[in-house]
């Protein structure tokens, strides 16, 4: 009976599954669940104008974002993205009674609600030379027609600034330099010129100035002098720096300027305020924050006894100061809108499970010493449990049994890291390289960030390994860390070269640690540490990487010539005339579970599985076909190609997601305007030809390729794929589309059918649909827009079931997917209540019954 | 009206296209604005300020509009060609529109369908973006039902048990129930074997003894209501 | 001096040997012609290869893949310095110097285990990869096997005769969105619910035997509790 039954249930069971995949494969929110474990935070970029209104801080930053902040906290209020910042600067920003921006080549007014970022209206203007419109802001009606004026005097538009209705620009005669101004409103406006008294050598530069009376500011070898525009121009005989910023108060003009506190070494920044001949000083030291680069002002606003200015760091911060008291209210890190590598952290173990692992690592054999040993720590493990482990819990980064708390280490592309706690949202620290930029060339990114030791290893930190450019000399720097704490036992190295090319290892040293090597523009090889040279020349045969240059790719391998290590060129790829719109490799930690798939007639069909291949995509200009898009799959250590194809009449950009045994890849098809995605997927066949160890150089046949393609009704910013602990759960792909989604697409629902076996429910395979269909559902941000994604960052949890995701852009999103839901985990609103009630009701019953039998059994016996 | 309207003035200045004059001309010439409207859903569901919340994205974010407080909106500098235009609210979904700009600055505005790319489901122009309804993120929760709960396999595996051990017992105690059994098993036992004649007869067309067995089941009626 | 160097000339027709489940239409508009120039080192100056001659390969035709390979045979010294690098485990590496129509020279590198290409007594396989317009992006010298080798010693006189064979890869074409037939599905479809408004067509018993069976084991189990009633009450 018992048999039966069960097998009753499992049939139910796997009906009830096979019901949920097909159903819902994507991992669905629930209402209540929404910011229960992801979190958003909303950036703006750097500050380019701010001004005071309505008791908001207004600003527009390079992003092309404009932005009120609440002056008081420094939190976002509203934030309005415009158009691609490569286009359409900001070029115009006024505060008045509402905001006004002037954008783009194609200039576009635009006036928007001060309140709530809606737009009042937008003007369009068409010009080509100075041009001067008027129009009434609250209306939107333009006053009158455009009035043109001639300049053949501008020779140097950079060199010019515009305060109100003058227009003003540097010009030099030989050795004598003069300002030349246009009142641009005047019934006849006439160029009027003055020469420049300033006893300054160098070139003289105009920068524009906020004031009552309309003037710019002239700059001279880094000291400025105010010019006044009344009926006639003045300079003011009283220098200044070129960052002072002019702040209204009730008693007058006060210019405020930021000075370094040479004296004070707890604070270290002066502000200083005077009125425009010098007088009325006034000189607040501000404790400024170590972290930070030097500041500048952006704007300031006074009431009756205090001033609030908005200082802007050069690693992009916001900070906001009150003066006389010399008090940062707030600081808004907007180095984080632009970040360049995403690695995810596990926690070290806590003191109470490291205690227990080394209870058994101690290697003494006395009897006596390990038992007392294992007294003393299990008593030191007791007191812990009672006293120690909730305080340590809360305070501390410690590891949970699933993986679910992790660091995530950020580097922006101004060279500030972040480490940033999953749970919470929150910068745990931050560590600002000065001087340090991106690579500019082809190889690896923007910057590398190897992870050489995690914290798995107890005693030792883990250790994390940044390089990046050095913003002066172009040489590389190196920055090795602790990404848990920040410390960094070595801070910034420089390297006297360029690394062309670097590569973490996976040998590991009898530390743990992984070594990485660099690769020099003269091909000679480095290992870091140097130490670990001998671990690389025992694997040196089995080392191959690969470069990009012009117009080519070359496989490398590494040998010993005379005992030094050097590259010798393995193959090469040209792509000569096209231009390489994309590389991916698979990623690095990821695990195949299955070796094949099994057919609904039940024979499985091999994957192949290369984990050396690489897949580029190249686009071609065409003569006929305008552009055509070329994907080869190419192995790495053999530089064979092992598939090639291409789309004619289609566009980039190009996003390669590759994985396991398969690739897609979307662009955009010109010839039916349409974004296409494309899934190969590539097997063995029906043999396995060699199951323990693949070997590129083994080559007996080559691998058939499925290949199906889908159209993409959205535009793909980026894409990505899930990753797992160990490759069981199913894959997802993750898409950030620009409308501000990131929707999730089931691997299977795009992996491609075989023409000839059917595709069912049976075969738990979806019908092929050309258009991906992307349910709101889908949407893992739901209704949270991610403006301007740059990139999506995936990290394995402990548990089998679930990812780490990090979108980021403009804003950064973290959450955690499940794509196969948390099949290993219990429902986060499983009834436990329920299910003691039922245990306790059938403990009763079965009492109940059992008595109630042996009643019944007495009265049998007295029948 | 116009006595507290603040004049600004704007000085452009585009380095690039400060000087050459007759060429950008051209081009400005062959510059079009896309025009339209955004209706929200219906007056009770409209959240405040849905204005501020709705982006135009023209060619998925080439450019950009954004909504006046009457809901038109107005996409500028638009050179001629093809375009897809989507009005973006995170609370909304609407449908995309594909506008096409020829040569002349002719408008013609369709259905947006990837799949079949020849169909022109003309729409009017100016556009009319109505919301299609409010965008469901979520999925429902399961309300706990007394049927459902009812008719859950491990419910229904303990009441249904717990029913024919406790219950028939205790009916067939009740002298009255048992006697109505007995009634219900002569029935039975006397319709069971019929099951096969009648199946036999039905198939073979006759109604024969059929009859008789309705007639004995009309005899029981009677008798039990005396 | 009578030359030794025997010229080995055979034609070698290849159309896709590469085994493809689908072999969609090739790209290739125009034909063309390639002459390859290849050469090999044997052995190495302080990691730079030292480079001989090896041979010959003109491809007629592209597009078809036809080619014709003219290979030189190994001298004894070669052959010898073959094995050395197979005995020590290192690689073998050829050069090819492709002369595209109207093209400038271009070279490509391929490297192999020298193991693999003695164990193999010089059979390998040169595969020649074609962009979409015919132009070669890359050329790989492999070998068909099933595993791959650390050092291997053959006898020197298997190691004296080039067995290539040449296969020209194109670029395939990438994969449409399959739309007519999905269209060509839904107005199936369509008719059909115009046609039967969602008949089921499948017989009374097949659509409720779930319903139909229980009642039936209920009815069979109470009569025949009911039989033993009866027959304990008789």
């Amino acid at each position: 009976m018992d048999g039966i039954l069960f097998h009753v249930s499992s049939k139910l069971l796997i009906l009830l599954l096979s019901i949920s995949y097909f159903t819902q494969e994507i991992s669905c929110l629930y209402e209540d669940q929404a910011g229960k474990v992801d979190w958003k935070i909303s950036f703006i970029g750097k500050v380019k104008y701010a001004d005071f209104g309505n008791n908001k801080l207004l600003v527009a930053t390079e992003e092309n974002v404009i932005a009120a902040l609440n002056t008081k906290t420094g939190d976002l209020l509203w934030r309005q993205v415009m158009e691609n910042e490569a286009e359409q600067q900001i070029q115009f920003f006024n505060v008045n009674k509402d905001v006004t921006t002037v954008s783009g080549d194609q200039t576009v007014v635009s006036y928007w609600s001060i309140n709530n970022k809606e737009l009042i209206h937008v003007i369009p203007i068409e010009g080509s030379h100075i041009e001067i419109t008027s129009f009434y802001l609250e209306t939107g009606e333009i006053k009158g027609i455009p009035k043109k004026i001639n300049t053949p005097w501008l020779k140097d538009a950079f060199k010019c600034a515009s305060s109100k209705q003058y227009f003003a620009c540097v010009q030099k005669n030989g050795e004598i330099e003069q300002i030349r101004y246009i009142n641009l409103i005047a019934e006849n406006s006439e160029v009027l010129s003055k020469p420049i008294e300033f006893s300054e050598t160098g070139e003289a530069e105009i920068l524009s100035f906020e004031h009552e009376i309309p003037s710019v500011l002239l700059v001279k070898n880094n000291v400025a002098k105010i010019v006044h525009f009344k009926n006639d121009v003045e300079i003011l005989a009283k220098t200044f720096l070129p960052n002072v910023v002019n702040v209204k108060n009730d008693v007058g003009n006060q210019l405020y300027q930021l000075e370094i506190n040479v004296n004070n070494p707890e604070k270290l920044l002066k502000v200083k305020g005077q009125d425009k001949d010098g007088n009325n000083q006034v000189s607040v030291d501000v404790e400024y924050p170590k972290g930070l680069g030097a500041p500048y002002i952006l704007a300031g606003q006074c009431r009756t006894n205090n001033c609030d200015l908005l200082l802007s760091s050069i690693d992009h911060a916001l900070l906001f100061v009150r003066i006389p008291e010399g008090k940062i209210l707030w600081t808004r890190e907007e180095a984080l809108s632009d970040i360049v590598a995403v690695e995810f952290f596990e926690l070290p173990v806590s003191e109470l499970d490291a205690s227990i692992e080394n209870e058994f690592k101690t290697s003494s054999q006395d009897i006596l010493s390990m038992f007392i040993n294992r007294i003393l720590t299990q008593s030191k493990q007791l007191t812990k449990v009672f006293i120690g482990s909730q305080l340590m819990m809360n305070s501390m980064l410690v590891r949970d049994d699933f993986g679910l708390h992790k660091i995530i280490v950020v580097v922006t592309r101004i060279g500030k890291i972040f480490a940033i706690d999953t749970l919470s949202g929150q910068t745990v620290w931050s560590y600002r390289l000065p001087h340090v930029v991106p690579f500019d060339n082809r190889n690896g990114g923007d910057v590398m960030l190897f992870v050489q030791r995690t914290a798995r290893y107890s005693p030792f930190p883990a250790q994390c390994t940044l390089l990046a450019k050095d913003d002066t000399t172009g040489n590389t720097v190196m920055f090795q860390f602790d990404p848990i704490t920040g410390l960094s036992s070595r801070g910034v190295v420089k390297l006297d070269r360029k690394v062309k090319q670097a590569m973490l290892l996976p040998y590991e040293d009898k530390n743990h640690l992984k070594p990485f090597i660099t690769i020099y523009e003269d091909h000679s090889v480095k290992v870091h540490p140097e130490e670990s040279t001998v671990i690389v020349k025992k694997h040196v045969s089995s080392i191959y990487l690969y470069m990009v240059d012009e117009d080519a790719i070359n496989g490398y391998s590494l040998q010993l010539i005379d005992d030094r290590l050097q590259t010798f060129r393995h193959w090469n790829f040209l792509f000569r005339g096209s231009k390489l719109a994309g590389i991916s490799t698979r990623p690095s930690g990821e695990r195949v579970h299955s070796q094949g798939r099994v057919l609904p007639d039940r024979s499985v069909y091999y994957k192949y599985v290369n984990p050396n291949m690489i897949a580029v995509a190249t686009i071609s200009e065409d003569p006929v076909n305008k552009q055509v898009l070329s994907i080869y799959l190419i192995d790495g250590i053999t530089g064979m190609v092992i598939y090639a194809l291409a789309h004619k009449r289609a566009r980039g950009p190009v996003n390669l997601v590759h994985s396991e045994n398969w690739l897609v890849y979307t662009f955009f098809n010109e010839r039916y305007r349409r974004r296409e995605l494309a899934a190969l997927e590539l097997y063995e066949g029906h043999v396995q030809s060699n199951s323990t160890f693949f070997s590129s150089y083994a080559m007996s046949q080559l691998p058939q390729v499925q290949a199906q393609s889908y159209i993409l009704p959205a535009v793909p910013l980026k894409v990505t794929v899930t990753l797992t602990e160990r490759g069981i759960t199913n894959k997802c792909l993750l898409v950030a589309l620009n409308t501000g989604a990131v929707v999730e697409i089931p691997w299977a629902l795009i992996q491609p059918r075989f023409a000839d076996i059917p595709c069912g429910p049976e075969e738990s395979c979806y019908p092929y649909m050309p258009e991906i269909p992307l349910h709101p559902e889908a949407t893992i941000n739901y209704n949270q827009t991610l403006s301007k994604v740059k990139g999506i960052s995936v990290a394995p949890a402990r548990l089998e079931s679930t990812s780490h995701i990090l979108v980021h852009g403009l804003d950064m999103f973290y959450t955690r997917v499940a794509p196969s839901k948390t099949f290993d985990v219990l429902k986060e609103d499983f009834d436990y209540k329920l299910i003691i009630l039922v245990l306790i009701g059938l403990i009763a019953a079965s009492y109940v019954s059992k008595t109630l039998a042996s009643r019944k059994a007495i009265k049998q016996a007295w029948k | 009206m116009y006595l507290n309207s603040i004049v600004i003035f704007l000085v452009y200045l585009c380095s690039s296209n400060v000087f050459s004059e007759s060429s950008i001309e051209e081009e400005g010439s062959g510059r079009y604005t896309i025009e339209g409207r955004v209706f929200p859903l219906s007056d009770y569901q409209i959240q405040t300020n849905w204005q501020a919340n709705t982006r135009i994205h023209i060619n998925g974010g080439e450019f950009l509009g954004f909504v006046k407080r009457d809901g038109s909106f107005a996409v500028h500098n638009l050179p001629s060609g093809s375009y897809i235009v989507e009005a973006l609210n995170p609370e909304y979904s609407f449908e995309p529109v594909r506008v096409e700009i020829n040569q002349k600055g002719k408008f013609r505005a369709r259905k947006v369908n990837h799949i079949q790319t020849s169909l022109v489901v003309s729409v009017p122009y100016p556009l009319r973006l109505k919301a299609l309804g409010k965008t469901r993120y979520f999925q429902q929760r399961e309300q706990w039902r007394v049927t459902d709960f009812l008719f859950n396999p491990m419910i229904l595996m303990m009441v249904v048990p717990l029913i024919i051990i406790m219950i028939l017992p205790k009916m067939l105690n009740d002298p009255e129930t048992k006697k109505e059994m007995e009634q219900m098993q002569s029935l039975t036992k006397f319709e069971l074997p019929e099951m096969s004649d009648m199946v036999t007869n039905f198939l073979s067309g006759g109604a024969g003894p059929g009859t008789s067995a309705q007639q004995s089941k009309q005899k029981q009626k009677i008798k039990k209501r005396q | 001096m009578v030359s030794i160097y025997e010229n080995l000339t055979f034609l070698a027709v290849v159309v896709q040997l590469f085994l493809f489940q689908y072999v969609r239409s090739s790209l290739l508009d125009h034909d063309g012609a390639l002459t390859i120039k290849i050469e090999h080192s044997l052995n190495f100056n302080k990691g730079i290869p030292i480079l001989t001659e090896r041979g010959n390969i003109s491809v007629q035709s592209t597009r078809i893949g036809q080619t014709l390979v003219n290979q030189k045979h190994l001298t004894p010294t070669e052959s010898q310095l073959l094995n050395d690098l197979a005995e020590s485990n290192q690689f073998y590496q050829i050069r090819a110097f492709v002369n595209e129509e109207g093209n400038e020279r271009n070279k490509f590198i391929s490297t192999l285990k020298a193991c693999m290409i003695a164990e193999s007594e010089l059979d390998d396989r040169l595969s020649i990869s074609l962009d979409y317009t015919g132009r070669v992006v890359a050329i790989s010298d492999i070998i068909a096997s099933k595993s791959s080798c650390e050092g291997a010693s053959m006898s020197l006189e298997k190691l004296k005769y080039f067995t290539s064979t040449v296969y020209v890869r194109h670029t395939e074409m990438g994969p449409v969105p399959d739309t007519a037939s999905y269209i060509q599905r839904l107005e199936r479809e369509k008719e059909a619910k115009e046609k039967g408004e969602g008949k089921d067509n499948r017989s009374f018993l097949a659509k409720y035997w779930m319903y139909i069976v229980p009642v039936v084991i209920i009815m069979v189990i109470s009569s025949g509790s009911n039989a033993e009633n009866t027959g304990a009450s008789n």
